[in-house]
């Protein structure tokens, strides 16, 4: 992300794990969470969605879990966005005659 | 960056506009009349697109004054290459960008954006790959009055995610740009956007989980929880092992 940071680098433990889940091995609680953005995102082949549709079937806590996980995100987009805050886009008068003056400054000097 | 009152206010402080979208011929000729160096255009881009520009910023950076100055600098960082610009995207598309690239900017020299782990903020699992703790299903949406708190409290638990996850939350979840872009801004590959999106909206989910389950007296589970390293979710042991 940054500058100089290292990257998360799972793309070897997806392989492995799509691998895993391909050759039929059972699918954990785990797995579903792991995978589960791919999942939503429809990102995961056939077979594997079907797989992960026949787990969340029978398991109640991955079927609360992925409730609540889409409700995060909905709750993310609603407290953040500027209707459900009106301040977080009230622009000071001093900013607006302050990055005009700095506008105007740099124009005489050119 | 200076702030200082120049000329007298002309106008009551602006929100965020909700103006319909300029035409084809509004945006060329905004542009042209931006190149030609019109000080009526600056001002009109400024007053039309600083409302958003600034929510954008507060949102990234939570000082306001670092908002207020990347700001400044992203309409002076977009007047000096005004002659550049093409019209491949919508002014406001534009200036959106070179905000955000902006307040980046300001988070990377304060090394905020360096590596943190999310041990401890993401699910716990036992060492077969199930669920260890109950998971409680959620309140339903709350009253009007209520719903004030609860937009807080996600706010707040939004700020309590490490920099590195929080940034990708807001950019991908919040300002709406797609992986690519995302990607391109962070200097990072799309894969790792996508991976520190899907992490962050879990520490985010465990950070409000306390707050929003239906059976509140019923949760045994702290506020963070603290898995052992046993019980650790692959995805929590691969962000340790490759210093994420």
């Amino acid at each position: 992300m940054s500058r100089g940071s290292p990257d998360p680098q799972p793309p070897q433990l997806t392989a492995d794990m799509l691998a895993r889940l391909k050759s039929g091995d059972k699918l954990c609680c785990r797995d579903f969470s792991d995978f589960l953005m791919a999942y939503l995102d429809g990102e995961l082949g056939c077979d594997v969605a079907c797989r992960f549709d026949q787990h969340l079937a029978k398991c109640p806590p991955c079927k609360t879990y992925v409730e609540t996980y889409r409700a995060t995100v909905d709750l993310a987009k609603e407290s953040c966005c500027p209707k459900a805050n009106p301040q977080l886009g009230k622009m000071p008068q001093e900013l607006v005659n302050a990055i005009l003056h700095a506008v105007t400054s740099e124009k005489k000097c050119e | 960056m200076s702030r200082t009152p120049t000329t007298p206010a002309t106008t009551a402080a602006s929100a965020v506009s909700a103006a319909t979208p300029p035409t084809a011929a509004d945006e060329r000729d905004l542009v042209a009349r931006l190149q030609k160096g019109e000080a009526a255009a600056y001002e009109q881009v400024v007053r039309d697109n600083g409302p958003r520009m600034l929510a954008v910023a507060r949102r990234i950076l939570t000082d306001e004054s670092d908002a207020q100055d990347a700001v400044q600098e992203a309409f002076l960082s977009a007047f000096r290459s005004i002659a550049k610009f093409e019209g491949g995207s919508l002014v406001s598309t534009w200036l959106h960008r070179i905000t955000v690239n902006a307040c980046l900017m300001r988070l990377r020299k304060k090394r905020r954006l360096d590596e943190v782990s999310l041990d401890g903020m993401l699910p716990g699992f036992s060492p077969e790959g199930y669920v260890t703790k109950p998971t409680d299903t959620w309140v339903d949406r709350p009253s009007s009055m209520e719903q004030a708190e609860l937009r807080a409290t996600v706010r707040a638990a939004i700020d309590k995610l490490p920099e590195h996850y929080r940034i990708v939350l807001i950019l991908r979840d919040i300002e709406a740009m797609d992986t690519a872009q995302t990607a391109s801004l962070l200097e990072t590959t799309e894969a790792a956007v996508k991976i520190r999106l899907h992490r962050a909206r879990q520490a985010l989910r465990e950070l409000l989980d306390p707050s929003l389950r239906d059976h509140p007296d019923s949760s045994a589970v702290p506020s963070v929880r603290v898995p052992s390293p046993k019980n650790q979710s692959a995805a929590s042991v691969a962000t340790k092992n490759s210093g994420a």
